[in-house]
């Protein structure tokens, strides 16, 4: 009920607050996170459908999302639940209408895989959330005949990039694997 | 065991890009554009796809139910991007194109036969006892390799154009 009026009245700021608590791991269990996140879908749905939202926001709500699934460790439920979520608002008018809004995304998810850090398997394992990511925006209506070539060109190219350093661990270390399994 | 790890979490990861690389084939073609395009597929991601299926054996078959099922699932999804592709040629297929496949036709019906004579048994046995005999995606990864090996052996147009290569 409390989650309920808090989100009515300002769904942006507690989706912040969300996605911290998420983040930084308060000890909330997976079926916490997965309640919140499915009223989170239904709620945001009506507002899509209903124009609620400025732009500025629906950039900011989109961003907040793609951080919940790239940023934070989601168990294969949640992270479906939260891919339905960003179906929605990349179907939605205000991605189908303004090809800025997926121009700036790109960008977001451009500085997002040149920053990430870490050794190759803590890079590799941040490829799966990535690559449910592009699916989404492949198969929503905001990818259209308009910017078909300009999306995939922008996804090919990040995927490109991950495709070097996945060749490079699986081919040439292939006899090591090999040892380990059979040991 | 940090090795097995990094390998199955690469293994998962070129899945989920397989997957990726046929829904835009897909979304390509429903708009009707794929032909614009399709030279990068080819040239960029057919030999990737291709060094994927020919990771280890065909079909894997370790026992280790977590390793077969990932592999076996990639190479499904690998081999499913490269059948759609050549169902897509309508008249002739680029040459690059072809020496790409002939790297995995003869590996293709190799493994299989050697899968089909050993584990028919098992085969046959997954479905009835899922428990004592698990599919590890063996049954999908069957099913993706001999639509591969109908689309270059069987279909045109790379039947008629399949044998001057391998004469060549």
């Amino acid at each position: 009920m409390i989650l309920n009026l808090l989100l009515e009245n300002d769904i942006l700021a507690h989706l912040k607050n969300i996605i911290a608590g998420f983040k930084f791991g308060t000890g909330l269990s997976d079926d916490i996170k997965l309640s919140i996140v499915i009223y989170l879908k239904n709620t945001m749905k009506s507002k899509l459908v209903q124009k609620l939202f400025s732009k500025e926001d629906i950039l900011d709500i989109t961003q907040s999302f793609l951080e919940l699934i790239l940023y934070s460790t989601v168990s294969d439920n949640l992270l479906q639940n939260l891919t339905l979520c960003l179906t929605n608002i990349f179907n939605s008018i205000y991605f189908t209408k303004d090809n800025d809004l997926i121009q700036k995304i790109f960008v977001f998810l451009q500085n997002y895989t040149v920053n990430l850090q870490g050794s190759d398997i803590e890079k590799i394992s941040k490829f799966k959330p990535m690559i449910c990511v592009f699916q989404i925006i492949i198969s929503s209506l905001a990818t259209n005949k308009e910017n078909i070539f300009d999306v995939i060109g922008k996804e090919l190219e990040i995927v490109d990039s991950m495709i070097l350093l996945i060749k490079s661990n699986l081919i040439s270390n292939k006899e090591n694997y090999n040892s380990v399994l059979l040991w | 065991m940090v090795s097995l790890c990094l390998f199955t979490c690469s293994v998962e990861s070129t899945r989920y890009i397989m997957d990726f690389l046929f829904l835009c084939i897909l979304k390509l073609k429903r708009m009707e554009v794929l032909e614009n395009c399709k030279k990068i597929f080819i040239s960029k991601f057919i030999p990737f796809s291709i060094e994927m299926v020919s990771l280890d054996n065909l079909i894997s078959f370790t026992g280790n139910q977590e390793y077969d099922s990932i592999l076996n699932s990639m190479k499904a999804k690998s081999f499913q991007f490269i059948s759609f592709l050549i169902q897509n040629e309508q008249t002739t297929i680029p040459v690059t194109f072809l020496e790409h496949l002939t790297k995995i036709i003869l590996p293709s019906i190799t493994g299989l036969s050697v899968f089909i004579n050993e584990k028919l048994d098992y085969l046959s046995q997954m479905h009835k006892d899922s428990k004592e005999f698990p599919d590890s995606n063996h049954d999908i990864l069957l099913f993706q390799i001999m639509l591969f090996l109908s689309r270059v052996l069987i279909r045109e147009p790379v039947m008629s154009q399949f044998s001057p290569l391998v004469k060549k």
